[in-house]
């Protein structure tokens, strides 16, 4: 055999595409909580110390150290029991919920601000484009019953069977559901002519990324073995957060669909090709939930889903806690006839 | 029809300057570690694989090179070369450590495998074994690599790094250590020690 051939014989040698998934991210987990991390801390901490003490007494330095620096955490439940017990604390009886919340994405579609008010069972919701403060929609639900003023919707028929619900806004996304599969239709941007199809199951949900309140969140967390306490971050500005992060590498997909006629008619093939197993292994995604807890309030900041493919971060819905706060109850709140509200009737 | 998903750049960037401040904050905070670990996991357990042609040991070796870059991180001299480099050069290390203490280094069976299972055994084990049994299905691969791992520790790099991880010469000389013509002969080298291997 002459050089050539072999080296094409060389080069033409495949390995499985498979890569131990469990075994991997048990790997990450461990690195994440290494002992290693937990030291370059302690020599952070330890740097400030020389230096306070530097400039001021050391007895002061010491005391000014204890009351200012955050109680460290060695793992994810130390720490949410920790935050849990703050928001308990800040929980206001007969009070009104009011949570402002800004949710942006790395492909650059609409950012929006949500206003929600929750009493009880009534909730109102109300969205705005971020960027122009243009209304979006407005959502009450008051004595069992859904009342709405939302903008012209797109509707996908797939060919399947199905359970169509209002999209949130006017993102014009669709959600639709089979036994399994559930499905996120959104444009890639408002002049696009491309959609991006997500497929999931059950194990990651983006109605759980944009409807929960941080203290549900919080007790979610809880009872979910896959979160890690992934340390802390200083930011440019010296806050200092805490972060959780849970990785949930179950078989999700994402694809790009031209938004044309056909759009329905691809959307349907992708799911039947999924639900078959026939979809290519390269459009599997990873979701990466990371949590950053602030610690001067000890309330969550910042969640991001991270979408991520080959290791690389591909998308990334994010969700800032702009303001929460406990006020006193008003009936009007939750008045859809105040508000100009029609009764919403799904189909 | 469906078209491949448009990589967004990624949030940290692809350059060498962001993969070098990347690096700064990996000595100090986990996520960024996280980071590194994402992009350059699945490429060193497939190079570790191409060596070993055992999943369980390219499992093993790929977690304690891991483990090793972390703890040697404050030690890594950013020199515009990839981090990834870097990560190889220890990952074969390891593996010709491995070897060199296992002379008569003999892979388990699939049947052994299958026997060591039991009702406890954890969905990392199942995992393993469907990982094993994929790779044992690459007869090209796996007749390749018998005759690969007659050769010295050192023309086995090569080989795989130049043809199975396609890297350049450059890229194989910063992994090795060793200047570029000197990796150009053992590739040279190599290559006639595998022809003379599937002669006889």
């Amino acid at each position: 055999m002459d050089t050539q051939k072999l080296i094409e014989e060389l080069e033409k040698t495949e390995l499985p595409e498979r890569v131990p998934l469990t075994s991997k991210n048990k790997l990450r987990r461990q690195l994440l909580n290494a002992s290693y991390f937990k030291k370059a801390s302690v020599r952070r901490s330890t740097i400030r110390y020389v230096i306070s003490t530097a400039v001021t007494a050391a007895v002061t330095a010491v005391v000014i150290l204890y009351i200012m620096t955050p109680p460290t955490f060695s793992s994810a439940n130390e720490l949410l029991t920790h935050i849990e017990s703050a928001y308990t604390r800040l929980a206001g009886d007969g009070q009104i919920h009011y949570l402002r919340t800004l949710f942006n994405t790395l492909s650059g579609r609409t950012p929006l601000e949500e206003e929600e008010w929750s009493y009880g069972h009534q909730f109102s919701v109300k969205t705005r484009n971020a960027v122009t403060g243009e209304e979006l929609g407005y959502t009450i639900k008051t004595n069992g019953k859904m009342y709405s003023r939302q903008h012209v919707q797109r509707k996908f028929k797939f060919n399947i069977e199905e359970k169509q619900f209002p999209a949130k806004n006017n993102d014009k996304s669709i959600r639709t559901e089979t036994k399994d599969l559930r499905v996120m239709v959104v444009p890639l941007r408002e002049d696009s002519k491309t959609l991006q199809v997500y497929i999931f199951n059950d194990a990651w949900n983006p109605d759980s990324f944009s409807k929960r309140t941080p203290l549900e969140i919080v007790q979610s967390l809880k009872t979910d073995s896959l979160v890690t306490y992934a340390g802390r971050e200083t930011s440019s500005d010296g806050n200092i957060y805490e972060v959780l992060e849970v990785n949930h590498s179950k078989d999700l997909y994402l694809f790009n669909v031209p938004d044309d006629q056909k759009a329905s008619q691809t959307i349907s093939k992708l799911i039947s090709q999924v639900e078959k197993g026939e979809s290519p292994r390269s459009e599997i995604i990873d979701v990466r939930e990371i949590i950053r807890i602030d610690m001067k309030t000890n309330k969550i900041f910042h969640v991001s889903h991270s979408i991520r493919q080959n290791g690389y971060e591909i998308d990334r819905f994010d969700l800032t806690f702009l303001e929460e706060k406990y006020i006193n109850y008003d009936p009007n709140v939750f008045d859809p006839l105040r508000n100009n509200l029609k009764e919403l009737v799904l189909e | 029809m469906d078209q491949p998903v448009k990589r967004l750049k990624p949030a940290t960037g692809d350059s060498l300057e962001n993969e070098r401040r990347l690096i700064e904050r990996a000595r100090t905070y986990p996520l960024a570690f996280g980071e590194l670990f994402d992009r350059y996991y699945d490429q060193v357990y497939r190079y570790l694989l191409h060596r070993t042609a055992n999943v369980e040991l390219a499992r093993d070796i790929a977690s304690d090179t891991f483990h090793i870059a972390l703890k040697k991180l404050w030690l890594f001299r950013w020199k515009q070369v990839p981090f990834s480099a870097w990560l190889f050069r220890i990952a074969t290390n390891e593996v010709n450590g491995y070897f060199r203490k296992h002379k008569n280094y003999k892979t388990i069976s699939l049947e052994d495998f299958v026997d060591l299972l039991t009702e406890e055994s954890s969905s990392a084990d199942f995992e393993l074994l469907q990982s094993e049994k994929e790779l044992q299905q690459k007869s090209d691969f796996m007749r390749m690599h018998k005759l690969l791992s007659q050769l010295n520790a050192r023309y086995q790099s090569v080989i795989v790094l130049r043809f199975f991880e396609e890297k350049t010469l450059s890229e194989i000389a910063e992994i090795l250590g060793k200047p570029e013509g000197t990796v150009k002969s053992l590739v040279h080298r190599a290559l006639e020690q595998l022809k003379e291997g599937m002669k006889s």
